[in-house]
């Protein structure tokens, strides 16, 4: 790690259908562990993980939505002025996938602009009750200049991968980005904060 | 009744019409000596009453995907029938991390200690050993004599068991079987040592659950049942199912027969031989064969079928033969039963043994439900109920005090009378409509099972302790629980047989018992049943209850008793087990005057006593009834709802549900799942017009499922009364503003109380609808796990609805030390900290603040009026409240109470003219007002202001870290408007 490494903060949201694996996704990424039952979430959760690319670290602020419909409501106090979202779906359910659908639309209306959008078919582990294909989520993907993975939060296939890609993709220039609530700077900061993962 | 050793003594005062519990230990106390309220003379009638620990192995049934089947099917030659994704296995350790067979008994375990009969013992807990993970350990209501230590006894006396009490033994068996069949559970291991008779000598049924537990034989490796008293159908049949509520029916005809002979005549060393004996019996052709000269079986060639199976080897008949041989019995005659039976009877003075009285001594009738008892065909056999009306039970049922009569005199209120009819003894109808009787110098209550149990361990009983002491714990080797294991080596066996339990050792052993290896070994712990009961002497606690009867009387909560509330007499409740005692008692009086007598009468006497103690035995029945839940409307209004139909949020709840609570046995289990699904699907049913449900409900809802498990109207009828009272906005489809609400207050709570932590939360722009919004939906519920909820919701339910707001502020404030030192990040992921607060502190500061803080700051006090005169009554626009960090009270609030700073920040010249009494003139825009300010920081201060200002100067007074800082709302506009008599103006001077 030279001393030139700079760190770029990102605030990243996660939506989808409710069960689908969001907070499970998100635990397994940032504490590296995997719960059977998941309690549902509330509202929304914070938590913070650092991915450590080539020559830069990308430390992301993690707001895990409710998955229940009702709490839409909520959502845009979450995503707005996040400059990354993983909208997640369960393979084994057409209606999720449908559901994602409509927050990419979601986003790219009332997101901010240049927003990095991610796509995730998680449960991977259960591929055997597949409903949703890999190639039609990859085509609609790509459609739309989605990042797409299939994941899963169980086996911790892909949930690293997802994020680095993510990473990768975001634009590491030194702009500030209009936030609203928590103020969101993506200017890097020098000191060296904790590192966590490094990937490279 | 008719003569008879005892049994009639049913004493019929036993049955008190204001007893909450029907059936248990009684507690009777006398007052001689007028005045004194404590007792003279407390009796305590146990008839015997003890407790039985039974520990049973259970196995795990662990699910494992297509991919790792490999293991698994090799498992399965003990299992008849293999499934392609599961296997069973005795647990080693291996299964450890899936507890679904646990679960699912813990959770069936309630079903059985919901069950309430005369004559039951008391199902009173299952519990999980902590000591061997494969251990379930069952705690029940037991006594000493039996009706195969009363066969002894009588034999010794060379005095048989009469005609008549083996009669009045086969009417009160029937009618604990049938009420069992009532209920759908078979008991399956009916036989003579599980017959109990109290000092009474009534019967007690035990060991009535162990069927039901293991799902039907599924999760133990034991078969259930005593084989001399197996019936045809059962021992022909596979392991699971293969008995119903007929299979009992048999085994009672057998235990009556055995009793009136002395002894069970097909009884052998040998259990081959016996299971040959009953199904020649059922016209089964067998080795055995009954000569009816001889009367005694004897040995035969085989006839027809290679039948040398042995009762191990029976489960390995393939599943065509079973058939056939089910088939066949059907097809078969009585003939070989009804030869046996006559035999019998003929056996005229052969009898010379004094253990029984033999068939010719027993009335014809009983003979005759013998005989209908026995019959081979489950399906010709008459059920319990059945039989249990048979005529020569008339008479019994005459004189049983149980026993419901009708129409013994008209009513005329019947609104009195209590739901559960069927439950109610004679004495209790005769006792309604005439009201109460004088009882004047007597008081007497019932203690059930559970609750002496309760009292037990509080008096540091420990059921693994006295398996212990007694002996009853073995260890063994896990392995040896294994049905069957295999030495890696011969020469590990021979060394030391406890070496082969490593993981190795089972691969191997699954993977040489898959090639059908010869050196198998069977273990015997695993197939052999357990059938010892641990006693369990309870004098302590029955001491215990006459010593607490007399120290504290049985008047200590008549009126006044709150005045010595703050005395040390109620101080330390949890360990103050005689005051608990008679709390408990007190509380049995008042839930069962709530439930079947004047609940606006009881409930505020039920408030006060809850505020004192909240016994964990009664807690559920307590907090229904501080509810308002009345069991009789909870039923008419849960079976109103039609579950059927299809609701707007099922699929949210099947998402939900299998996520909700889950490290709870109960919830975790399938009957948990269902039974929460459908309390909500009848609530969301119920609140389809104007309520909706919101992610967070499951669990608003598990604590009082978990509290009236298998009792769902009531559970329900909680959830609906508690989502009423402390819910009601928020479950709506809108509720945003609402909650903004309840942040808001939360907020400005938090500022009066600690404004130096709110300051660092807006800095560090730690907002509440970040991390709050899951507490007040759902009460905490979601965050905390059940057993600390209890402690918060204990003191919820019996506070204002506002005490949440104070609760979370106090939680908040419990981890201040280390969110003063943290930013956003570390802050907002210290929250996820929340569930590790001691709520006990938690629940005491709690409850200090709501002293400490005026009334009208958590109330929302702008109702829309429509009078311009009272500006402070109009609504403030949300976003304009937001911007004060300080909550605003009325004018009762500051009158009431003088010991308060009030600063009126109105110009010197309007505070001359007319201000409140003692209020001291400040300007805000004093250069040196903080220092001014400084000497009255500490004391609660009330902010008078002009009106639509005072804002900036009040926020300050925040950031300056003044505590207790508050605004009066609507100023001297309210003041004047609302008591003006107590300004100062300068006209009065």
């Amino acid at each position: 790690m030279n001393n030139n490494n700079k760190i770029f903060q990102f605030k990243l949201v996660l939506l989808g259908e409710a069960a689908v694996g969001k907070s499970s996704l998100v635990l397994r990424f940032v504490r590296g562990h995997f719960l059977d039952y998941q309690e549902s979430t509330i509202g929304a959760a914070f938590l913070a993980q650092t991915v450590c690319l080539n020559d830069t670290t990308v430390k992301f602020e993690i707001w895990d939505t409710a998955g229940q419909e009702r709490y839409h409501t909520l959502a845009p106090m979450y995503y707005r002025g996040a400059q990354a979202a993983i909208v997640v779906y369960d393979i084994r359910s057409e209606d999720s996938f449908e559901r994602a659908i409509k927050w990419v639309k979601e986003l790219q209306r009332q997101g901010s602009p240049n927003i990095v959008i991610a796509l995730a078919g998680n449960k991977l582990d259960l591929a055997a009750k597949r409903k949703v294909e890999t190639a039609e989520a990859q085509q609609y993907a790509e459609e739309n200049g989605l990042l797409f993975m299939e994941t899963s939060a169980k086996t911790s296939q892909n949930v690293n991968e997802l994020f680095v890609e993510i990473a990768k993709k975001l634009p590491k220039t030194p702009t500030t980005r209009p936030g609203s609530g928590r103020g969101v700077q993506i200017n890097p900061i020098d000191n060296g904060a904790p590192k966590k993962k490094c990937c490279n | 009744m008719k003569s008879d050793e005892g049994g009639g003594s049913v004493n019929n005062n036993k049955f008190k019409d204001n007893t909450f519990r029907k059936y248990g230990v009684e507690v009777v106390a006398y007052n001689n000596n007028n005045n004194n309220n404590n007792c003279n003379n407390v009796a305590v009638n146990s008839r015997g009453y003890q407790f039985s620990i039974h520990p049973f192995s259970f196995r795990n049934k662990l699910t494992i995907n297509q991919s790792g089947g490999g293991i698994g099917s090799s498992l399965s030659s003990s299992n008849t029938t293999p499934k392609p994704q599961s296997f069973y296995i005795d647990d080693a350790g291996i299964a450890k991390q899936l507890n679904q067979s646990i679960f699912d008994i813990l959770s069936r375990s309630r079903y059985l200690s919901s069950l309430s009969h005369e004559n039951l013992a008391e199902f009173i807990a299952a519990e999980p050993s902590q000591k061997h993970h494969d251990q379930m350990l069952i705690v029940s209501e037991d006594y000493k004599n039996s009706l195969e230590k009363q066969i002894e006894i009588q034999a010794k006396k060379q005095s048989p068991i009469s005609s008549n009490t083996i009669g009045r033994y086969a009417y009160q068996i029937l009618k604990a079987l049938s009420y069992l069949h009532s209920q759908d559970l078979t008991h399956r291991s009916l036989s003579l040592d599980n017959i109990k008779l109290d000092d009474n000598n009534q019967i007690k049924l035990t060991n009535y659950g162990l069927y039901y537990l293991s799902d039907h034989g599924e999760n133990v490796s034991f078969p259930i049942g005593n084989l001399l008293y197996l019936s045809p159908e059962s021992l022909l049949r596979g392991t699971k199912g293969s008995s119903n509520t007929k299979a009992d029916v048999w085994a009672l005809g057998c235990i009556l027969l055995h009793i009136c002979l002395g002894y069970c005549i097909w009884q052998d060393n040998n259990p081959s031989i016996v299971i040959n004996r009953i199904l020649h019996l059922s016209g089964y052709s067998t080795t055995q064969l009954f000569n009816t000269t001889s009367k005694s079986f004897e040995e035969c060639e085989l006839k027809r079928n290679q039948n040398q199976k042995g009762y191990e080897e029976e489960e390995e008949i393939s599943e065509e033969e079973k058939k056939r041989r089910i088939k066949e019995i059907k097809l078969n005659n009585r003939e070989n039963m009804n030869n046996f039976l006559n035999s019998l009877k003929e056996n005229n003075n052969n009898n010379n043994n004094n253990i029984g009285i033999g068939l010719n001594g027993l009335d014809k009738e009983l003979i005759e439900i013998i005989e209908q008892c026995l019959i081979p065909n489950p399906m010709d056999r008459p059920d319990s109920e059945t039989l249990l009306d048979h005529p020569y039970f008339n008479e019994y049922k005459k004189m049983d005090p149980y026993q419901l009569q009708w129409i013994i005199k008209p009513f005329t209120k019947s609104w009195d009378l209590p739901d559960s009819l069927e439950s109610l003894s004679l004495k209790e109808i005769e006792s309604y409509g005439i009201g109460c009787e004088n009882e004047s110098e007597s008081d007497s209550d019932i203690y059930s099972g559970k609750e002496i149990y309760y009292i037990w361990k509080l008096l540091g009983g420990n059921i693994e302790k006295e398996l212990v002491n007694k002996g009853f714990a073995k260890p063994s080797p896990s392995v040896h629980k294994l049905p069957l294991y295999v030495p890696v080596k011969a020469s590990l066996t021979e060394s030391t047989s406890s070496g082969l339990n490593s993981p190795q050792h089972q691969y191997q052993h699954q993977h040489q018992h898959n090639q059908q290896h010869p050196n198998i070994i069977k273990s015997k712990n695993s197939t052999v049943y357990n059938n010892e009961f641990c006693l369990i002497e309870l004098s302590i606690v029955f001491s215990k209850i006459k010593e607490s009867f007399k120290v504290h009387g049985y008047k200590v909560f008549e009126e006044g008793y709150e005045s010595s509330l703050g005395s040390t007499k109620f101080n330390n409740i949890e360990n103050n087990i005689e005051l608990q005692i008679i709390i408990i008692r007190e509380f049995h009086k008042l839930l069962y005057q709530y439930q079947y007598d004047d609940p606006t009468l009881s409930q505020p006497k039920i408030y006060r006593l809850a505020k004192l103690f909240v016994p964990p035995i009664l807690r559920g029945d307590i907090w229904s009834a501080i509810l308002g839940v009345n069991e009789k409307e909870a039923k008419q209004l849960y079976n109103s709802i039609n579950l059927d139909l299809k609701g707007p949020n099922d699929k949210q709840f099947e998402l939900d549900i299998p996520r909700c609570h889950q490290y709870h046995p109960l919830l975790s289990s399938r009957q948990g799942h269902v039974q929460l699904f459908k309390i909500l699907k009848a609530w969301s049913l119920l609140n389809i017009e104007k309520g909706c449900y919101w992610q967070g409900l499951d669990n608003v809802a598990s604590p009082f499922l978990v509290h009236h498990f298998f009792n769902e109207p009531i559970a329900f009828a909680s959830l609906k009364a508690f989502v009423d009272k402390y819910l009601s906005i928020l479950y709506v489809p809108n509720n945003h503003a609402a909650l903004s609400e309840i942040m808001l207050i939360y907020q400005q709570l938090l500022a009066y109380h600690d404004p130096e932590l709110l300051n660092h939360l807006i800095e560090i722009q730690l907002d509440p609808n970040l991390y709050s919004i899951p507490w007040f939906i759902t009460v905490f519920a979601h965050i905390l796990p059940i057993d600390k909820l209890e402690i918060l919701w204990d003191s919820i339910l019996l506070c204002p609805s506002s005490l949440p707001n104070f609760i979370a502020a106090s939680m908040i404030i419990q981890f201040r030390d280390s969110i003063l030192k943290m930013n956003f990040e570390d802050g907002i992921t210290m929250m996820s900290m929340i569930p590790s607060v001691d709520v006990h502190k938690c629940v005491r500061d709690a409850l200090t603040m709501f002293n400490q803080t005026p009334l009208s700051t958590t109330v929302t006090k702008f109702v829309s009026n429509t009078d311009q005169e009272l500006w402070w009554m109009q609504e403030v626009p949300f976003e304009k409240r937001k911007l004060e960090l300080f909550p605003r009270i009325d004018i009762h609030d500051l009158i009431n109470d003088q010991q308060k700073v009030i600063v009126d920040i109105r110009p010197p010249l309007q505070f001359q003219q007319i201000h409140y009494p003692s209020s001291i003139n400040v300007n805000p825009k004093l250069s040196k007002l903080q220092q001014q300010m400084e000497q009255y920081k500490g004391q609660q201060i009330v902010v008078i202001a002009p009106k639509d200002s005072g804002v900036e100067f009040t926020n300050q007074l925040i950031q300056w870290k003044f505590p207790f800082v508050s605004m009066l709302n609507g100023g001297m506009d309210s003041l004047e408007h609302g008591a003006y008599s107590l300004l100062i103006t300068s006209n009065k001077n």
